[in-house]
Order: C-alpha cells, then structure tokens, then sequence
C-alpha cells in the first residue's frame, strides 16, 4: 500500500474516532451505546464466570505453620463470637418485647439488588483491584452512593457511576473511594476510612482524645446519602498515635472477600 | 462483502468482551495485560492497515461502552498504537521476524498502555508515574509472551512472517 493511501487511512481513522468523541458528548451515540452494553453485558459476564476460575487465593502463598497459626487464631475469634453471639441473641429477643410493650414498628428491611461483576479495572497500580464494573444499572434501581456488599454482608465499597444496564463501582482500596466510618456499637462518626497505598486501608482524621484498640470492628457511620450505618468493613489492626499530631490514625483489616469477587450484592 | 464485514465486527466484538471480562479476571500481572494492541499488530502483519482500522475502531468502541471515565481514551490508545506499529515496521524494522514482532509488540503494548495511564492519571490526579512503570514492565513482558506465542501459531498458517533463525532455502535464488 502506497504511503498516501497509508496517510489517508490515518486521516479516516481520526476523522471516525473524532466523530464518535463528539457525538458522544453530544448525547447523539448514548442510546446506541445504552443498548449494546445492555446486549453484550451477558456475554461478558460468561466470559467474566470464566475468568474467575483462573484467580488465586492468597492463602495458597501461605507455608503450612503460617496456615496453622491462622486457624488457631481463626478458632478463638470463633469462641469469641460464639459467645458474642449469644449476648447478642439475647438482646435481640430483649429489644424485640420491648418493641412490642412500646407499640414500635420494626426498622424497614433492607432492599437487594444482586449483580454479576462483569469486568474490572486494567490500570490500576497495585495488586489490589479498585474498580468493578457490574451488569445492573439506573434501570434496576442503582445510583451512584449505594454500598456494594459481599455474600456475608460486609461492605466492599460503593456505586460511582450508573448508566441504563451496567454500573461502575469502586473498591475500598481505591484512594478515591472514601467513606465515613464508626465503631460497632457506638453512634457517630469517629473518622474516613481511605486507601492506604491501595494495598490496605486506614481510617483518619480520629479525635486525638478518643480511645481505640485493636480487634475492634469498623462499620460505615451512614453519613453520605444512600449509605445505611452499621455496614461491617473491617476490625482495627494497628493504632498510630504520635504525641504531637492532632490526629490519630487505624490501620483496618478488611472482612470483605476480595480475592473472589464475582457475584455482589447492593444495598438500595 | 456486507457478510465478511459484519462477521469480522462480530469477531472484534467476542475478542474485546474477552479482553474487558475474562482476561481483567486473571490473576495480577495478566490482568493488567491488554490483548488489542498485539492483536492489533497481528491484523497489520498478515492483512492489512485497513483491516487493522477497523480493529482499532470497533474495538475501541467496545472498549469505551464498559469505560465509566473520561471518553476517548481508548480509541486514542488504540489509534498511538496502529501509528507505532506501522511507523515501527515501515521505517525501522527491516524484516517481519520474531525479534522485530517482540520489539513492535512491547513498543505497542507500552505505547497503549500509556494513554491509558494518562486518563487515569487525569481522573485520580495522584497516580504515581514510578509504579506505572514498575507495574509496566510485567504487562510488557506478558505482552511479549503473547505475541511470541501467535507470531508461532501463526507461522504456521501464513507465510508473512519469518521464523527465527533464516533457512538456507530462504536464500535460494
């Protein structure tokens, strides 16, 4: 092919692409662009099934003494809840017949919506994934604010961006990803949990004055519109404390199953 | 005509999907990978700049359907790519070998991956260049690999690429 025909194919090339730019911000290619996401969402979706089985635990990493003093420390926490759980149980049943005396209707069950992970962001620098496109959109009820939680209920982050069939969300472990956050059991907010280095995530801007420790559990404080309070996010792995900062910071565990992320559930 | 042409759209459509959904699923460093651009390099060697074009338009487009950021970038990825691939085998290279295959596909790989990086950097505004680069050279050379395992498959089926070491017949007169 001659070098003018080359340049010509260039120059088409630019001229289509500048084209579907413009019309894009134009709103003229929306609809078409609506209505083949929503038509090819279900083959990337078996295409993303496929993927997932290829994905790794990170426990496979794990020599086998690092494996069992992970699941002596697995069967205290265990004991631990167990007997948590019965406390709670029996304060549940307290509160329900106080319920009852007071007339009180019960709190409004929550509304799901579960959707399938249909692809997840490319660029991101690090390991840890930050963005997951998901396979429901505006037209099943989504918008931009709503939790994303795992199969067991704990928060993994939340709705940035909704379009008619498919939706955006970021992961805790994004740095723009940023949620006020509180203690199980206490109201308020006591700060924002934020990525830290997007490998792991930290909450700042805590009181000085205000006394943490470690194991505690970390819940979303409800603060920003459409995010309920209460949602798990994780438990308090370190405290940094220096004398002279006018904040002190926790280094948070993640709950959330993030190796194995294809199928979520989120909260309307 | 009109058959050849919606089925080469159908088949740009099932690669794209595949790149965006199974491939971003693979475990890290793989997932990172991006299988246009090398395909991309592909289409170019065994068919033509045309062809390519219209990998680096539907591909594009599908690309940007599952993209919730700034528009445009992966078009424009896509497009830097097809420039470097044909300034790379038009004017530098000399042959269509498995070195020059290994060297175009990094050099398109790196050059997609870049735009990329600068829309995110655009949209995170805190993106580190120093970890691109780090993360870059695993994509690279999952990049490399991929392209080196088509260039044989491919070998195969088409006499436009060179093996790797010249055959004394090729020099037969």
């Amino acid at each position: 092919m001659s070098q003018k025909n080359s340049l010509l194919t260039f120059g088409a090339i630019a001229a289509i692409i500048i084209i579907l730019i413009v019309g894009r911000y134009l709103g003229v290619v929306k609809p078409i662009n609506e209505a083949l996401a929503g038509f090819l969402s279900p083959i990337a979706q078996l295409a993303s099934r496929a993927g997932t089985f290829f994905q790794r635990d990170e426990s496979d990493n794990k020599t086998l003494s690092e494996l069992s003093l992970k699941l002596e420390n697995l069967q205290t926490e265990n004991r631990r809840l167990l007997v948590d759980n019965a406390r709670l149980s029996v304060t549940e049943q307290e509160n329900n017949d106080l319920r009852e005396y007071l007339k009180f209707s019960n709190t409004t069950p929550r509304n799901f919506a579960l959707a399938s992970v249909i692809a997840r962001d490319k660029s991101s620098e690090s390991t840890k994934q930050q963005t997951i496109i998901l396979d429901r959109g505006s037209k099943d009820g989504l918008a931009v604010g709503m939790p994303i939680v795992d199969t067991e209920g704990v928060l993994l982050g939340k709705i940035t961006s909704v379009q008619d069939n498919i939706s955006e969300g970021c992961l805790i472990f994004k740095d723009s990803c940023r949620l006020a956050v509180g203690l199980q059991g206490q109201k308020g907010t006591i700060g924002v949990l934020q990525s830290d280095l997007a490998l792991t995530v930290k909450v700042d801007f805590i009181a000085h004055n205000l006394s943490l420790s470690e194991g505690q559990i970390i819940v979303t404080s409800g603060l920003e519109a459409g995010m309920p309070n209460g949602l798990v996010l994780g438990k308090i792995s370190r405290i940094i404390k220096e004398g002279n900062e006018l904040w002190q910071h926790a280094l948070i565990e993640p709950l959330g199953n993030f190796n194995d992320i294809h199928m979520v559930a989120i909260i309307k | 005509m009109y058959l050849k042409i919606i089925a080469n759209i159908f088949l740009i459509c099932l690669v794209t999907l595949f790149d965006i959904a199974f491939i971003s699923q693979m475990p890290y460093g793989i997932s990172r990978l991006s299988l246009l651009p090398i395909l991309i390099l592909f289409i170019f060697l065994l068919g033509n700049i045309r062809w390519a074009a219209w990998w680096v338009i539907v591909g594009g487009f599908i690309l940007e359907l599952f993209n919730f950021g700034v528009y445009g970038f992966h078009f424009l990825g896509l497009f830097l790519s097809l420039i470097v691939i044909f300034i790379l085998f038009e004017r530098v290279m000399t042959n269509r070998s498995l070195y020059s295959v290994s060297v175009v596909g990094a050099a398109a790989t790196f050059s997609y991956d870049l735009v990329i990086f600068f829309k995110s950097y655009l949209e995170n505004n805190n993106n580190s260049w120093l970890l691109f680069l780090k993360f870059e050279i695993v994509t690279v050379s999952y990049g490399i690999a991929i392209a080196l395992i088509l260039f044989y498959i491919l070998n195969l089926v088409s006499r436009r690429l060179r093996p790797v070491f010249l055959r004394q017949q090729d020099f037969k007169i």
